[in-house]
């Protein structure tokens, strides 16, 4: 009932232009049930700024939801926005409350068992910030050293890939915690994707960690649930459609954040 | 590479499912009966039924195969009849083709009259919404001409003037989402009667795609007018009903090939007089 009424806050109305009964019919699974009923369910992820968060009216803003908005206008329909959290984008495909993510997805090789991701829209350097007393000149000078990284998070996991049991990680709950952790000496680096690197160097005066290296670079992919071929590559024509028109370069733009000019996955 | 040929009219004509085609009619009296391919049923066709009855149904625009006739075929039109044939040849089967008027050029695929629509379409998202894409095979402008008086810098410049479009084609389209909301944009039943408006001085202007028009001026003899601005560029795709994946990705590997080895790229020189240098994927 509150999700019901969450989704009924966040219920974004693209202009809506709705395609004749008979054609809408001829698509399949869930795209044509979208088509025909003129709306679509989009999961978002609002905990993530600047890709999903609130503003202090309460409504959603972000590179994502901007992303979720464009997909609706562009199948010609009206769109809910169905607030997500963190661990349960997945479940939330799964169980078709939603029809669309849009929700910061990194595309992952654990989770293609899982959805279907469409071409990547958005990508991000995962780094390791740490202060300049930190005498590190490569990732290497890590190993048997403390990291402070956002647990549950795609960059923990990338992390672990690259060093195993090498390092010691130390989950925490936020990017703040994580930074804080350093600077009280109990963690020798903190994992943060850059652009809330960038933040944290803007905003905040006794941010000391102006030393980074990229452990690597992740995309943010729409997901969905198999087997929803005519809905996927509905949604990788509008999103090629929304690179080439600089749409989504221009959504990018509007939170400072990379769209559009990531490495396409193998199809 | 060599451009492949159009084929000869007998073997082009097939049917009309919108039932507004004459270059269909007119070719049958001029090229012959009808091959056998033209049969009439309407059926959805995956790939393996293509491939079992080695044929494949490829929708093109009704005036790519009125040669000779008016109105003549653009080189866009021509592009696609060479991209059906490559299509066809990819996929070792016999090539029939349904010549389509633009506003059947969808409706064809769902009513199960074709298999494949190469005619002259451009992916928007009106039309995402109709049918799968295959990826992009030419990149084709749309602008405005004028004549050389009046010297168009923008859509500014458009305030007040009458500007010719086709109803059902791209050029309306662009008219209703571009242009100033104070212009009126008038119709014309077909590419040829929009170009005779510009020349007679009905209108101060007309949309269309580029080289479309440039040729079309240049087979007028017209002098004094100019292709003055792009509103939109274009990305011309075949496209395939809803569902037929397995169609979708077979054609798509066929492009893929064919864009690697540059014959893409020599095909859009051949007929629109530039270089296709790399094509956006879906």
């Amino acid at each position: 009932m509150r999700a019901r009424r969450r989704a009924w806050l966040f219920g974004g109305m693209a202009a809506a232009v709705c395609p004749s009964p008979a054609i809408a019919a001829v698509a399949g699974g869930t795209l044509g049930r979208v088509l025909r009923d003129g709306h679509i369910r989009i999961g978002v992820w609002l905990e993530q700024p600047p890709w999903g968060y609130r503003r202090a009216d309460g409504t959603a803003a972000g590179t994502e939801v901007d992303v979720a908005r464009l997909i609706a206008r562009g199948l010609g329909v009206t769109s809910t926005l169905v607030p997500l959290s963190l661990g349960e984008r997945t479940a939330a495909v799964r169980e078709r409350r939603v029809d669309l993510l849009s929700a910061t997805m990194v595309i992952l090789p654990e989770r293609l068992t899982q959805l279907a991701f469409a071409q990547p829209h958005a990508c991000f350097d995962s780094l390791l910030v740490f202060p300049a007393s930190l005498n590190s000149l490569g990732l290497d000078d890590f190993i048997g050293r403390r990291i402070a990284v956002r647990q549950n998070t795609a960059s923990a996991r990338l992390l672990r890939a690259r060093f195993g049991a090498q390092v010691a990680l130390i989950h925490t709950d936020t990017y703040e915690e994580s930074v804080a952790l350093v600077r009280q000496g109990s963690a020798d680096a903190a994992s943060l994707p850059d652009l809330r690197h960038r933040f944290f160097s803007l905003t905040d005066a006794n941010y000391n960690l102006t030393r980074r290296l990229p452990v690597g670079r992740l995309s943010y992919g729409l997901a969905m649930h198999h087997g929803e071929q005519d809905l996927l590559h509905t949604v990788n024509t509008l999103l090629m459609l929304a690179r080439q028109s600089g749409e989504l370069l221009a959504i990018g733009e509007r939170e400072a954040v990379m769209l559009g000019g990531c490495v396409r996955a193998p199809t | 590479m060599t451009i492949p040929p159009p084929p000869a009219a007998g073997a082009a004509c097939v049917r009309n499912p919108g039932r507004r085609s004459f270059a269909c009619g007119a070719l049958a009296m001029l090229g012959g009966a009808l091959p056998a391919a033209a049969d009439s049923l309407a059926e959805i066709r995956p790939l393996s039924r293509v491939l079992e009855l080695e044929r494949l149904r490829v929708a093109i625009r009704q005036d790519s195969l009125a040669r000779g006739t008016s109105p003549a075929p653009t080189a866009a039109s021509e592009l696609d009849l060479t991209l059906a044939r490559l299509v066809a040849d990819g996929l070792g089967v016999r090539l029939d083709l349904v010549p389509v008027a633009p506003p059947d050029r969808l409706v064809v695929l769902h009513q199960g009259h074709a298999d494949v629509s190469f005619a002259g379409l451009t992916i928007t998202e009106a039309r995402v919404r109709q049918a799968l894409f295959l990826n992009p095979h030419a990149r084709i402008e749309y602008g405005v001409v004028s004549p050389d008086a009046w010297p168009l810098r923008g859509v500014h410049d458009l305030h007040g003037r009458r500007v010719g479009v086709v109803p059902g084609d791209d050029s309306m389209t662009l008219a209703e989402t571009m242009l100033p909301r104070d212009i009126t944009p008038r119709p014309y039943p077909d590419r040829a009667a929009r170009m005779a408006a510009l020349l007679g001085g009905e209108v101060d202007a007309i949309i269309g795609s580029r080289p479309e028009l440039t040729q079309a001026l240049a087979r007028a003899r017209a002098t004094g007018f100019a292709y003055r601005f792009t509103l939109r560029v274009g990305w011309m795709a075949g496209a395939v009903r809803f569902g037929q994946h397995d169609l979708l990705r077979a054609i798509n590997a066929i492009l893929f090939i064919a864009r690697t080895r540059g014959d893409l790229s020599a095909i859009s020189e051949h007929h629109l007089g530039y270089t296709l240098a790399q094509p956006p994927q879906i």
